[in-house]
């Protein structure tokens, strides 16, 4: 069989055929098929076997007939969906129906995140408990904005209040003090945070002293820096 | 057909008569299509191709020889319609439309039986191939039916190129 001369135009067959093309299209298609015998002799044929469709009244009617039936086994979701998205090209569909989900979900997954206990924050923790008195630990002021400073005392009088200090040794500023401190563990660890952000570049000293009288121990001192 | 023009304008009278029957059977196909009554689309078809072959020789074709024998061909049609439709407003009065409704007498009743067991074949293969197909012989327009289906113009028509496949094979060898 010969091959359409103009397959641009070919491309039109099916819709000829079945009488979905407009008018101007018809008209291009006609003229094509005046050249070209491929497409003329599969047009002629099967015009010659499906033209009843367009011709016979009994034909048009089982045709509306099965049509009928055909919308009646639609699915109802299918229709819905016709119903909402009628013109919607088939590609947006999906990113509708992620959009939306997206939607619901997000927020209680935001949610769920915030309330979360696994993910609050973790500070940055210095040690001071390795470089008792002189040596220096550095808290850095670029980094987190709290740090967890951690220190011990031997043996802490569970019954006594500690009242802690932390002073810059250069200008002798009190950057925080606490009078009734009693958060030390069985091990005689405490914490503190300290806001770095608002620490001046230096050297610090923490001093942990009994705040009454009791079986207190001596007064100690942490030294430690704060650079950028 | 540009060599068996030329023969014919040479005064070749069998380039003329293959023309004409050239034309002829393209005309009827056309004509069929919009007047659906094949007696009067051939009469229509012949016309057509006696005024072509009547004026080819002396007429200066500025858009080519297909384009503008088509155009007679679409004159005649326009002509026929035109002149049916008065007809059709004179004898309505009368009661007497069925004399030109068109209906072909000679309708193949095998033909039509295997035409709806295909149909039937298709929308039981697959219902929306079958809608597709439905809709179009049912004349709906394009739009109409993408809205109905709810499928854009790209996909309605390869669901038409494979629905109409199906049928022409159902109506070949009877299988879908």
């Amino acid at each position: 069989m010969a091959k359409c001369t103009e397959p641009g135009t070919g491309e039109l067959l099916h819709a000829y055929e079945v009488g979905a093309l407009s008018e101007a299209d018809v008209e291009r298609f006609e003229i094509h098929l005046l050249h070209c015998k491929d497409c003329f002799e599969q047009v002629r044929d099967f015009q010659q076997k499906a033209g009843l469709l367009f011709e016979d009244d009994e034909v048009k009617e089982a045709v509306r007939r099965i049509d009928r039936a055909d919308w009646k086994r639609d699915s109802p979701t299918s229709k819905l969906k016709r119903y909402l998205w009628p013109h919607s090209p088939f590609i947006f569909k999906p990113a509708v129906a992620y959009f939306l989900v997206l939607l619901l979900i997000g927020p209680a997954y935001l949610g769920l995140r915030q309330g979360d206990p696994d993910h609050i924050t973790e500070f940055r923790t210095v040690d001071l408990t390795g470089v008792r008195s002189t040596e220096d630990q550095v808290l850095r002021i670029s980094g987190e904005p709290w740090s967890k400073v951690r220190f011990w005392i031997g043996n802490p009088d569970s019954s006594s209040e500690y009242h802690l200090t932390v002073v810059c040794s250069e200008t002798g500023d009190t950057v925080l003090a606490v009078d009734d401190f009693t958060g030390f563990d069985e091990y005689g660890l405490g914490e503190i945070l300290l806001y770095v952000r608002k620490l001046s570049p230096g050297r610090y000293r923490l001093t942990i002293g009994s705040s009454g009288g009791g079986t207190a121990p001596e007064t100690i001192v942490y030294s430690f820096a704060v650079r950028e | 057909m540009k060599e068996l023009l030329a023969r014919a304008r040479a005064g070749d009278k069998a380039a003329e008569q293959q023309i004409f029957q050239y034309l002829l059977v393209r005309f009827e196909l056309f004509a069929k299509r919009r007047i659906r009554d094949g007696e009067t689309s051939r009469d229509i078809a012949q016309e057509a191709c006696v005024t072509v072959l009547a004026k080819y020789k002396t007429e200066v074709f500025t858009i080519g020889f297909g384009p503008w024998a088509y155009g007679v061909l679409r004159m005649k049609i326009g002509n026929h319609i035109q002149k049916a439709k008065t007809e059709r407003q004179n004898i309505s009065s009368e009661s007497d439309v069925d004399s030109i409704a068109g209906q072909s007498a000679d309708i193949n009743c095998e033909l039509k039986t295997k035409l709806l067991e295909c149909l039937k074949k298709i929308s039981d293969r697959n219902s929306r191939y079958a809608r597709v197909l439905n809709l179009t012989y049912q004349g709906f327009k394009t739009d109409e039916m993408c809205q109905r289906l709810g499928i854009t113009p790209g996909n309605f028509y390869v669901i038409l190129n494979r629905g109409r496949s199906m049928l022409r094979l159902c109506l070949d060898k009877g299988e879908v």
